[in-house]
């Protein structure tokens, strides 16, 4: 009876070689997943340090608005950026826009 | 039209003397001799960073009258005027709040230095307690004046005013781009590019001028870290920020200029309800009052 009853627990071959396979599996793949799930060490980025610069290109959109003068002062205006006009106030209309290759002013209101 | 330019730098930034081609070469020299003159002349008065100067040692006898030149009498006098008329927007007492924003030394210097603010900011105001009696100039102790882009502005004038008494038929005098116009000019204008404040390779818009003066105020020169820059709001005794980049003003002189300019950036777009100009705000948008030329298509 007991010897009988040994016998009916014992495993397949079958059985066993699966069992192998899942835990030899486990087995390899246990150091990868505690690399994955283990903290980061903290990089020169996030120390706000001087690693990797990140770059952000931003682009510039201006939008001209023109509003009512206060008086007629000895300065008119071209437009020759891109981008968009419109108008409000009483002196109406938008810029105008120069030629695509207008040529370089004589000076600028920039300094250095 | 064909253009004769010269270029020197002075007050720590570039002077460019712009004549008509035509003009004969000694006249044309002589009248930039006087440019160069004026400026080193108005250096020595004004500068705050020289030690030598004649504003530093006001300076530094804050709290006893000091004996001072005509010439600086007078420019303090219509600083003082200006702070007046603007309510105090335009301060000339600001010195040691832009020191203790940063801005302690040449600009030059403070960039290299990579400056953070140094101090928490203070309103200020006390140009009120400024007295200027005849030539005798007396500061209220612990305040001192920052004359700046007034000194400059008025250095264009005064500059422009003695390079056309050499002869010449008009001359544009322009100091890291606050300019004057002088004379008789081309009926169609100086070609002028007001620089995109974030992108100076550009321009936002051109003006064209045939006489007076601009001078521009920009947060984004003279800028030495995040909303660290030279402009000081009084009020605040902080660097200003109402939204606006730049400001750039016409007005017959280059030192009334100088003043709209700082005021425009501080009041913002009401501004150009009584200032002819163009601003340009951190939305992007650019703001005008000028007309576009006659017989342009709007």
């Amino acid at each position: 009876m007991t010897e009988a009853a040994t016998r009916r627990r014992r495993l397949s071959r079958g059985a066993l070689r699966a069992i192998a396979w899942v835990a030899g599996g486990a087995a390899f793949a246990a150091p990868f997943a505690g690399l994955t799930l283990s903290p980061k060490p903290a990089t020169a980025q996030a120390d706000g340090g001087g690693g990797r610069r990140v770059i952000t290109v931003k682009k510039i959109t201006r939008r001209i608005v023109v509003q009512a003068a206060p008086q007629a002062p000895q300065v008119r205006y071209v437009y020759v950026g891109g981008g968009s006009s419109g108008s409000s106030g009483s002196s109406g209309g938008g810029g105008s826009s120069a030629p695509a290759a207008a040529p370089p002013p004589a000076t600028t209101t920039g300094g250095s | 039209m064909e253009l004769v330019r010269h270029a020197f730098r002075a007050m720590g930034t570039q002077i460019l003397v712009l004549v008509d081609g035509s003009e004969d070469a000694a006249r044309l020299a002589g009248a930039v001799d006087r440019v160069r003159d004026t400026f080193e002349r108005l250096e020595r008065r004004c500068s705050r960073f020289r030690a030598d100067s004649e504003l530093t040692r006001v300076n530094r006898r804050a709290g006893r009258p000091t004996r001072v030149s005509p010439e600086l009498a007078e420019l303090v006098s219509h600083a003082l005027a200006a702070a007046r008329r603007t309510e105090g927007r335009f301060d000339p007492a600001v010195l040691d709040a832009v020191v203790g924003a940063g801005y302690d030394r040449d600009f030059d210097e403070v960039l290299a230095g990579a400056r953070v603010a140094l101090r928490p900011p203070r309103p200020c105001g006390r140009w009120r307690e400024v007295r200027l009696e005849g030539d005798r100039l007396e500061l209220p102790e612990g305040v001192g004046l920052d004359l700046g882009g007034l000194a400059k502005g008025w250095t264009v004038d005064r500059a422009a005013e003695a390079a056309l008494a050499a002869g010449l038929r008009w001359v544009l005098v322009n100091a890291g781009g606050d300019l004057r116009l002088l004379g008789e000019a081309p009926p169609e204008g100086i070609p002028v590019g007001v620089e995109d404040p974030e992108d100076p390779s550009a321009e936002v818009l051109r003006l064209h001028l045939t006489a007076g003066a601009l001078a521009t105020s920009s947060i984004t020169r003279r800028a030495w870290g995040p909303g660290l820059h030279h402009l000081i709001d009084p009020r605040t005794g902080a660097p200003a920020a109402s939204g606006v980049l730049q400001a750039t003003v016409w007005a017959p002189t280059c030192a009334e200029a100088e003043v709209a300019a700082k005021d425009a950036l501080l009041r913002g777009e009401t501004a150009l309800g009584d200032v002819p100009g163009v601003l340009v705000l951190a939305d992007g948008r650019v703001l005008t009052n000028l007309d576009a030329p006659e017989g342009v298509a709007a």
